[in-house]
């Protein structure tokens, strides 16, 4: 493995999925289970890193390849995550002709489902992950979308922060 | 929102600064005709994406809110129409919407070099802090307070990605019967990769094809041709 496999398995997950976390479930499948480059912590780790830092999630990527790599992994990462967004400039020429399309309004909603559906899958394979090390990791999991889902306005930086707090009163 | 300007009629002064939109602005909310307005200088393009790159912390909505506020109210480089266009078809290309957004609104304002200085401006402060957490977390492997608060964030993160898949979820699944097919649908790809064991990027292209062949099934109609073409409508469908 080297910077531009790493670059290539990144791009292909960007270029193959829609929306920041769309490109977890095909990372996950290809460098977890795959590969072995990562393991299901590193990828917890960046997410939460993603979580912090400004800027749009999908950029846990640049985590990820950092990670991974070192800035060579974090260079990578981020020009695979400009490559599939640049292709929006030759589709906004064609985009009167093709955005009330019912084919494509139906591909795109059909793909969103996908997404959905494949990102469950990679959440119930990461919380599992997280449950193997203890209950306590579990009731975590568990418990962080369930505050964020209910409490919409709190900012999820806080539940990360407060989970922090539970692990170094736990697990120290 | 709190930030709007005055209307220029009510305010006789002329107004100068980076902060201002352009004099010859005829609206109040909207910039200039696309065709007729002036770029701003790529110095104070390039600022103002700093700024919504470092201050959207968060997620994708603050992001969005913050490129709003910035770009349509306060400077008034880009109309309402165009930030809806431009959102529209980012959601349309694949990998990360938010950077494909601010390449196409980059060269609404300023052309090619205001599509790199935008998208720069937004990546810069995003890539160097998440290299330097993900630094950090190198530099303090094996150090014990470390790794234990780790072992509580590591869990919350994976864990958050169900209130990600809830909340996407939420977006598309429409109502009624709708509904039902929308979670029937996330299921059947669910169980494809969980039982199936297939490839994600497989599901997601199998899944495209399928939604192009049968649009009907997800309750795509077009309407009556007219005299201009075909327009689709889709039920249960949000407006952006």
């Amino acid at each position: 493995m080297n910077a531009l496999t790493l670059f290539l398995e990144f791009l292909k997950a960007g270029l193959l999925s829609f929306g920041g976390l769309g490109s977890l479930p095909i990372l996950v499948q290809s460098l977890v289970n795959g590969h072995g480059w990562a393991t299901e912590a590193q990828i917890g780790q960046s997410l939460a890193v993603g979580r912090i830092s400004p800027g749009p999630n999908g950029l846990y990527i640049v985590a990820l390849g950092y990670l991974i790599l070192g800035p060579a992994g974090a260079g990578a990462a981020t020009a695979a995550s400009i490559i599939p967004s640049l292709l929006v400039l030759p589709l906004s020429a064609v985009y009167r002709r093709v955005a009330g399309n019912p084919r494509v309004v139906g591909a795109m909603r059909m793909i969103g489902f996908a997404v959905v559906g494949t990102l469950f899958v990679t959440a119930t394979t990461l919380t599992r992950a997280a449950a193997a090390a203890s209950r306590i990791d579990l009731a975590i999991a568990l418990a962080a979308p369930l505050i964020v889902l209910l409490r919409p306005k709190w900012n999820p930086v806080f539940v990360l922060a407060a989970a922090a707090v539970v692990g170094l009163i736990v697990h120290y | 929102m709190r930030l709007r300007r005055a209307p220029i009629a009510a305010e006789p002064v002329p107004r100068v600064g980076a902060d201002n939109a352009p004099a010859s602005s005829p609206m109040p909310e909207d910039a200039a005709d696309p065709a007729t307005r002036t770029p701003p200088p790529l110095g104070a393009l390039f600022v103002v994406w700093l700024r919504i790159g470092a201050l959207s912390i968060g997620g994708g909505a603050s992001t969005l809110y913050m490129m709003r506020r910035e770009l349509v109210q306060r400077h008034r480089w880009l109309t309402g129409e165009e930030y809806n266009e431009a959102f529209a078809l980012s959601k349309l290309v694949p990998g990360i919407n938010i950077t494909a957004q601010t390449i196409l609104m980059g060269r609404m304002i300023a052309g090619g070099w205001g599509a790199v200085v935008c998208l720069a401006g937004l990546l810069a402060p995003a890539v160097l802090l998440t290299s330097l957490f993900a630094a950090t977390i190198t530099a303090v492997q094996g150090n014990h307070i470390a790794n234990a608060m780790l072992g509580g964030v590591v869990p919350a993160a994976g864990g958050l990605t169900f209130a990600i898949v809830a909340q996407m979820g939420g977006g598309q699944i429409g109502t009624g019967w709708a509904r039902v097919r929308s979670l029937g649908l996330m299921l059947v790809f669910a169980l494809a990769v969980l039982l199936g064991h297939l490839p994600v990027p497989v599901v997601l292209i199998f899944a495209g094809i399928l939604g192009a062949c049968f649009p009907q099934l997800l309750g795509v109609v077009p309407t009556k041709p007219q005299t201009s073409g075909a327009v689709p409508t889709a039920e249960g469908e949000g407006t952006p």
